[in-house]
């Protein structure tokens, strides 16, 4: 049986805040495919801009992948304001809240529920050390 | 990667891999697999493949003293209302903590064992210098009678 996990991802823009949308398991095996798409939506621009994680396609995100958006965040939060986008009731939703994340970053179910293209200055994380 | 055959439904399910995170997949789809001939719901079901993944996935990480080349050995158990599956490695030996708790939401990791105690029933760790063994059980709660049969009579500290 071939069980190959990929994960699969994509950018769009949605009212100005760009979007890394991905479909699949983000796992410790698949979350360098997301990584490096974060890091490119993160840098593309040097003006403080909002990058969201379009997750609704993703039914499963481990512990490796909770470290990534953290490890996103620390390195880019400084001009770069993460938010993620989830399917209700689905285990992401469960998993991020379980982390606390609800707490630290933006969430919402949908692409017209984030805040806008960049919210005020202080959404910002500081610089990494 | 070794694997038992699944037709006897009464008999664990082995799955015998080396090290590598592209087998993280395969666990969480044999689990699924076996979770149809339980009463699992949807939901328990999802909590308790992110319990087996984080147990893999240590260790794949934290558990193969010679890396890829270590073996990882993921034994599943079905009850009608419950799935039991133990991740052995070849590691050596962790110290477990009483009661691990979540990490804050910026800690860079540390996550791993607080989502398996929140997402499994039960979490039995047997851990020694010549490897460790994680036990996770998921109940259906659905259908959870007073008394279920379990192929062995231990509850986890955790």
């Amino acid at each position: 049986m071939n069980d190959e996990n990929v994960l699969l991802v994509h950018n769009y823009d949605h009212d100005g805040i760009s979007i890394v949308a991905a479909q699949g398991d983000v796992d410790l095996s698949t979350q360098e495919t997301l990584r490096k798409a974060l890091e490119s939506s993160c840098t593309e621009q040097n003006a403080p801009h909002k990058v969201a994680v379009d997750m609704r396609e993703v039914p499963f995100i481990d512990s490796a992948g909770l470290a990534l958006l953290v490890e996103i965040r620390k390195r880019f939060g400084h001009k770069c304001q993460l938010a993620l986008i989830i399917a209700a009731r689905s285990q992401p939703e469960r998993v991020l809240k379980l982390g606390r994340f609800d707490t630290f970053l933006e969430v919402c179910y949908s692409p017209d529920e984030l805040s806008g293209p960049v919210a005020s200055s202080s959404a910002f994380a500081p610089p990494a050390q | 990667m070794g694997h038992t055959d699944e037709r006897d439904n009464n008999a664990p399910v082995e799955l015998e891999f080396f090290a590598k995170p592209d087998h993280l997949a395969e666990v969480r789809k044999l689990v699924e697999r076996l979770a149809s001939k339980t009463r699992l719901s949807k939901e328990e079901l999802e909590d308790f493949l992110t319990a087996v993944d984080e147990a893999a996935a240590n260790a794949i990480r934290h558990g193969s003293p010679n890396k890829e080349r270590s073996l990882v050995r993921v034994i599943c158990h079905t009850l009608p209302d419950a799935l039991i599956v133990e991740v052995r490695d070849q590691g050596q030996g962790f110290l477990v903590p009483y009661s691990p708790s979540m990490p804050g939401p910026e800690a860079a990791g540390g996550r791993g064992l607080p989502l398996m105690c929140a997402l499994a029933d039960t979490i039995e760790i047997a851990s020694t210098p010549k490897g460790t063994t994680i036990t996770l059980k998921k109940l259906a709660r659905t259908m959870a009678p007073a008394s279920s049969a379990e192929p062995n009579g231990q509850r986890s500290a955790l």
